[in-house]
């Protein structure tokens, strides 16, 4: 039973790692900092969120005031959206700043929670057969089999994991090829001298 | 609150003579407005009430010597008819002239020379040297500049703080890459003295922040902003204190030139056509500008050159003027 669950977990692991790998730890970083700014209650988001919709309101404004007929109100409306946007450029570059500190962070622990599990299980069971194998199947490579150190005629952990991981990888692979949405080939217009 | 506190400000430039503390006022303003007259009329104001005035022109294409009628050069020279008031038309050609030739390194004086003409901005970086050396010597009570059109003396203005960044980062080289240069001046046998230079740097950094600080001290500093009553103008003025409150340069005075007052009874259509143009914009001036001193100054029928004429239109600077009945 427990090397049944031993199996399962390294394929587990090694399916989440693949997983991983192809979205990217960089992709799922960003995916965790909008969650994590509701989470925490980050107030410069909120912010920066307010400023922009007074921005966005605020040029609309502008534009249904004519320069030329109230210059002097055009003008007013025009100094506090040059303050306004001056603030939300302030308060972008900092928050800029916490994401990018955000995202090395959990881009860190993510790696570390994957490669440390599997040394950590690689460890763990250094002695432990993954399962038997018959003999007479794999005879010549029987020795390779059980590096490095499980017991002769079995399957290690470190040859299990890598077996599963070359296996999780080219899923992942044929997954993406697979099922990625198909965007049409940009076409050069007539005339062109990039059109053959 | 009182009915005081909303009263306009007084419709004249006596804040700016009254202001004794000031020795710098810049009087700036997009072409054609009258900037050379307004100023020229505020130096012959301030003689009157200051022991000495200098005014600078810092416009490539001077006009001082025209407004006066009198030939002005770099050196500053006394205005005839006053005792107190000299004139000062900085050329940045002779200027560049003296400074490569008083270098003692002839191999590269002709190289620099071509260079040196060729940067945008010499004329600003020329006009700073001079300011610098007065700002050393400080013999005279106030300066005001004449300045050229407003990109120009936005540039002026700003170039302490470029300067310093690029002096800043210059020394910081200098620290480092100090003894290499040394080393591979000598290889190509350019035997330039780098403590020197970099001792002068520094020295002329220490200059600049003085200036620098003097500029955005609204007390020693202020900027008069001349305009007609347009829309470009009014555009372009608005601009332009923006760039100037962003700058930290205090401007709280704004001359209207080039107004008509058109008798009622006048039967010219184009006058009674402008004259409600322009009150439309000085409707809109008054509205945007409340803590502003706005000067209106009328278009006479002469133009004003010559040091009789120019000690009578600087009058209407201290008195509104009065259009005839």
């Amino acid at each position: 039973m427990v090397l049944c669950s031993l199996l399962v977990s390294i394929f587990v692991l090694e399916l989440v790692s693949a997983m991983l790998d192809s979205i990217g730890f960089g992709a799922v970083a960003s995916a965790l900092w909008d969650t994590y700014c509701k989470a925490v209650g980050n107030q410069k988001a909120a912010e920066r969120i307010e400023l922009k919709d007074g921005i966005i309101l605020l040029r609309r404004d502008l534009r249904s005031v004519s320069s030329v007929d109230e210059f002097a109100r055009w003008a007013k409306m025009r100094r506090r959206l040059d303050a306004l946007s001056a603030k939300f450029e302030r308060v972008s570059s900092d928050l800029a700043i916490e994401r990018t500190a955000f995202e090395l962070y959990v881009n860190l622990v993510l790696r570390v929670v994957v490669y440390g599990s599997r040394a950590v299980i690689n460890i763990y069971n250094y002695r432990t057969p993954v399962f038997y194998v018959p003999a007479n199947w794999f005879y010549p490579v029987l020795w390779f089999l059980s590096l490095p150190t499980a017991p002769m005629g079995s399957v290690s952990v470190s040859v299990w994991s890598f077996a599963c991981n070359r296996v999780c990888k080219r899923a992942a692979a044929i997954y993406n090829r697979v099922l990625k949405p198909v965007t049409a080939a940009p076409v050069a217009p007539a005339g062109s001298a990039l059109a053959f | 609150m009182s009915d005081d506190e909303f009263q306009a400000l007084a419709p004249s430039l006596q804040n700016v003579i009254d202001q004794k503390s000031l020795q710098w006022v810049f009087v700036g303003g997009k072409g054609g407005v009258g900037k050379t007259t307004t100023s020229s009329s505020l130096a012959v104001q301030m003689a009157a009430a200051r022991k000495s005035v200098l005014l600078i022109s810092t416009d490539p294409a001077h006009n001082l010597s025209d407004a006066f009628g009198q030939k002005f050069n770099k050196d500053p020279t006394l205005v005839s008819g006053f005792d107190n008031l000299y004139c000062m038309e900085i050329d940045p050609t002779s200027s560049i002239q003296e400074m490569i030739e008083s270098t003692d390194n002839s191999a590269m004086n002709s190289i620099m020379q071509d260079l040196a003409f060729a940067i945008p901005g010499v004329d600003e970086a020329m006009g700073f040297a001079e300011v610098m050396k007065l700002v050393k010597s400080m013999e005279y009570e106030v300066i005001i500049f004449d300045t050229a059109p407003t990109g120009h003396t936005l540039r002026f203005l700003s170039f302490p703080t470029v300067l310093e960044k690029a002096l800043a980062k210059v020394s910081q080289l200098s620290g480092r890459f100090g003894p290499m240069m040394q080393q591979m001046s000598g290889m190509m046998g350019v035997s330039a003295n780098h403590e020197d230079i970099f001792a002068k740097l520094e020295s002329m950094r220490a200059v600049i922040n003085e200036v620098n600080q003097q500029f955005q001290d609204p007390d020693k500093t202020t900027f008069v902003c001349v305009c007609i009553s347009e829309f470009l103008s009014l555009y372009e003025t608005e601009r332009l204190v923006q760039e100037l409150t962003n700058g930290n340069i205090d401007t709280h005075n704004i001359v209207v030139n080039q107004l008509l007052f058109p008798p009622k009874d006048s039967n010219c259509d184009q006058c009674q056509v402008r004259h409600k143009m322009q009150q439309k914009y000085l409707e809109q001036i008054f509205d945007l500008y409340e803590d502003f001193h706005v000067t209106l100054l009328p278009l006479l029928t002469t133009e004003v050159r010559g040091v009789e004429r120019l000690k009578a239109f600087s009058r209407l600077l201290l008195e509104p003027f009065q259009p005839p009945k």
